[in-house]
């Protein structure tokens, strides 16, 4: 993980440096859903590939920079999941809801869990492929074609909990009174 | 209470939009090998 940060340079610190501020905050501010949600959407932000060709005068660079959004997916994968409990707890408390630990497992944990597993796995067949020169360019290919299916799978998966968790979570809430106090509800 | 509700949508709103953005990380990794494919 400190080897994926100091190769991922001073853009890999910002989510992490960010994050630290945002949870010594929430720590003790009432309104600090805002900065939480804005927590989820950077961590997706920096995971994502721009999608784009990235072409200098001297060669396609866009490969390294996919790479680059490998690694950063790592750093916020690990972000969320060090974050899961004060990012729940900046909305429970919004809500006055005392199911906290329940929110930043079912909801956030998949999210963060899922972003790590990608980053680690493609890395994983990333140092091997760079590691055997010998290969030809269609089974390198192949074989990040593969990783990459197999890290999507995850990613779809994680969301998949992720969605289910918080559906797991929401269906007492609608349906209020008696079933919201089992819930946990502070009244 | 109405901010619980409130919460309820939010969370159902949150968890699509999150789960909408890790699928959009996905088809994005996607497009790399499409275009690797294409060069």
């Amino acid at each position: 993980m400190i080897e994926a940060l100091l190769q991922a340079g001073p853009a890999a610190w910002l989510l992490p440096a960010c994050a630290l501020v945002v949870a010594v905050a929430l720590r003790w501010t009432s309104w600090a859903l805002i900065p939480a949600l804005l927590v989820l959407a950077a961590a997706l932000q920096v995971a994502g590939f721009d999608g784009q060709p990235h072409l200098t005068e001297k060669f396609d660079a866009t490969t390294l920079v996919w790479i680059r959004t490998v690694i950063l997916r790592g750093v916020a994968g690990a972000s969320l999941l060090l974050l899961a409990f004060p990012l729940a707890n900046a909305v429970a408390r919004w809500a006055r809801w005392e199911r906290r630990w329940a929110l930043a497992s079912y909801v956030v944990v998949p999210v963060g869990l899922g972003l790590l597993a990608s980053s680690l796995a493609l890395q994983h067949t990333l140092r091997a492929l760079l590691q055997d020169p010998d290969l030809p360019g269609e089974a390198r290919l192949a074989a990040l074609r593969a990783m990459v299916r197999a890290a999507n799978l995850v990613l779809a998966v994680s969301a998949g909990a992720s969605v289910a968790g918080a559906i797991r979570l929401a269906v007492p809430l609608v349906r209020g009174g008696q079933a919201a106090s089992r819930s946990g509800c502070v009244r | 209470m109405p901010r619980q509700r409130l919460l309820a949508v939010l969370l159902l709103l949150g968890s699509l939009a999150l789960a909408a953005g890790m699928l959009r990380v996905a088809w994005r990794d996607h497009a790399l090998i499409d275009y690797l494919e294409s060069r």
